[in-house]
């Protein structure tokens, strides 16, 4: 199993690497708060914005995960980063260092799979690898074997890849990542093709990674995914970040609401839609939606237990209360709608 | 650029058997051939046709290879100026922090560690037969053989250097193939005729390398139609390659990956 080795890092002459800026002199890359740092990166073809003054901040040892739908911008903003196109406008800093100025450094410790994961189709598993390792420093070519053995291709690497599947495409993807012992791996869409067991197995990894002290920053449109996966996010859409932090924190961020089940639905969302506490109330199968305006916490609580009142009162069996679990996608949906409605 | 990065340029070539096959058929096939077909012409009518080797047979094995292994040089070239970029790897091997210009710098030595063993096995055919099927007329000197070599080396080189360059730049293997062929081949013989362009021609590298044929034995005295010094010509070549290797470097070191 590939280890993390700050101590290992180097630059072409051998030499120590050191940040550019950020932190002390002689502290190994990414010994920094924020592997990833933009302050109002632009990407611009032409008139068209694809990333707009955006500011990111991704934390060290994080699963970040960045979500956002297709042609949003999350792979522009990818290539921004590791400096594959250029800036219209705004700073990148990689591992503490400044982009692009400073690449070699910054990237020699950084593993990414931009788009979908592509090769040499005539060569083997093993070769990519090679070739790649080839470009990094020499240490790399060591990490070849236990890079496949990580992501279980050790017996298929001398397979051509123009065999392989979609999923084990992906794999050699990672196992490309593991060459540089990076402390950040960029993975942009890695479920693609994944069968469920394949996902489950890759969510593992990613959690080993993050325990290893490494940071994976996840580009998905499969925001049930990163939910599970990621303990911090950014929505992106149309080239904006519209929301960035913890997970917890943002899928919670909406308005609370509650699933009432009642033997008289219609009774019940005609009492409770006059409720001053209420937003809406939408009825599924007989069970109620009630979205409340309230904030989270003590408020609510009383919104409910008077919403609870007011329907036995009527005279209508309340059978269960149970507060609503608001999923990223939810979030994701109310936050995009707003943004149509009031853009 | 580095010696594992060189070789990791010669795994990407050596491992594509359609160009290694293609190639050695050019290379080898094709002189074979010539051979072949005028020591039978020779054995079934010595009177109308002279044996397919002696001086006269190393010097049509040397046109002979300069233009089947010329196609083979742009083949290979063009593969290993477009490999990363059409494969898509080239953004990986960009997102190692490898300077564009080390990646770029590398295809050329890898190319040439590829096409160098190929192109001398079909040197060593035209050598070889020139010996054997000499019959009665007389062998080709030490010198003339090892100068042979040296121009077949420089030609095809070059010829690979262009298309490296011209194939980096613009990106498009069949694009690069059909240009080059068409500008050696066709082209450049036309411009060569056209007398009112006067030195001008002096800059096409087709006549440059002409030039520097150290056997033009099938060439008549005033059959050249443009004269250059050696040196001149010498100067045209470089130019030429610096030029092409330097645009081709310079997209690679400016595209998007």
């Amino acid at each position: 199993m590939l280890r993390i080795d700050h101590e290992s890092a180097r630059n072409t002459k051998g030499l120590p690497l050191k940040p550019a800026r950020e932190a002390a002199p002689g502290t190994p890359p990414g010994d920094v708060e924020a592997v990833i740092e933009t302050r109002g990166l632009t990407k611009r073809f032409g008139e068209r914005v694809a990333v707009n003054n955006v500011d990111l901040s991704v934390p060290r040892a994080s699963a970040f995960g960045f979500v956002g739908p297709n042609g949003a911008g999350k792979t522009t903003l990818i290539r921004s980063i590791l400096g594959l196109t250029r800036l219209t406008s705004g700073t990148v800093q990689l591992l503490g260092y400044e982009m692009p100025k400073n690449h070699s450094l910054a990237l020699a410790r950084v593993g990414a799979v931009v788009e979908e994961p592509l090769f040499h189709l005539h060569l083997t598993g093993r070769e990519n690898l090679e070739v790649i390792a080839a470009a990094r420093e020499p240490e790399a070519h060591r990490r070849i074997e236990p890079a496949l053995a990580r992501v279980g291709l050790a017996d298929r690497a001398d397979e051509r890849v123009r065999a392989y599947s979609m999923g084990m495409r992906q794999r050699l993807g990672v196992a490309r990542c593991l060459l540089a012992d990076p402390l950040l791996l960029v993975l942009d869409e890695p479920m693609n093709g994944l069968d469920p067991a394949g996902i489950e197995e890759f969510r593992e990894m990613m959690s080993g990674f993050v325990s290893e002290g490494r940071t994976v920053f996840l580009s998905s449109h499969l925001l049930d995914e990163v939910q599970k996966t990621c303990d911090h996010v950014a929505i992106i859409d149309q080239g904006d970040i519209l929301m960035q932090g913890l997970v917890e924190d943002i899928a919670r961020g909406g308005h609370p609401a509650v699933r009432i089940r009642c033997d008289s639905a219609d009774a019940a969302e005609h009492l409770l839609i006059a409720h001053p506490a209420v937003e809406q109330v939408r009825t599924t199968e007989g069970t109620l939606m009630v979205e409340l305006r309230t904030e989270r916490g003590t408020e609510t609580d009383k919104a409910v237990a008077d919403m609870t009142r007011l329907l036995v009162e009527a005279g209508v069996s309340v059978f269960s209360i149970e507060a609503e679990r608001v999923s990223l996608e939810e979030r994701f949906l109310e936050i995009t709608s707003r943004l149509e409605v009031t853009g | 650029m580095s010696w594992r990065m060189i070789k990791a340029e010669w795994l990407k070539l050596r491992k594509r058997r359609g160009l290694f096959w293609w190639s050695l058929g050019l290379s080898v096939g094709v002189v074979a051939l010539i051979f072949g077909v005028i020591e039978v012409l020779h054995l079934a009518n010595p009177a109308q046709h002279g044996p397919a080797g002696g001086l006269t047979g190393v010097t049509r094995g040397l046109i002979g290879l300069y233009s089947a292994g010329g196609v083979a040089a742009i083949l290979v070239g063009s593969f290993a100026g477009t490999a990363d970029v059409s494969s898509g790897v080239f953004r990986d091997l960009v997102a190692t922090g490898r300077s564009r210009w080390e990646l770029f710098a590398a295809r050329l030595p890898g190319a040439l560690i590829f096409f160098i063993p190929i192109i001398t096995l079909g040197y060593i055919v035209v050598a070889v037969c020139s010996l054997v099927f000499r019959g009665s007329t007389p062998a080709a000197s030490a010198s003339v053989i090892a100068r042979g070599y040296g121009w077949v080396l420089l030609a095809t080189g070059f010829d690979l250097a262009i298309a490296l360059g011209f194939a980096s730049l613009i990106n498009s293997r069949a694009t690069t193939i059909g240009v080059l062929i068409a500008w050696q081949f066709i082209a450049s013989q036309l411009l060569l005729q056209v007398t009112w362009l006067g030195w001008v021609r002096q800059l096409i590298f087709s006549s440059a390398l002409s030039r520097l044929n150290p056997a033009p034995a099938l060439e008549g005295p005033g059959s050249r139609t443009v004269t250059h010094s050696a040196a001149v010509a010498a100067v045209v070549l470089i130019a030429w390659v610096v030029v092409m290797l330097a645009a081709g470097g310079w997209r690679t070191a400016t595209r998007d990956a």
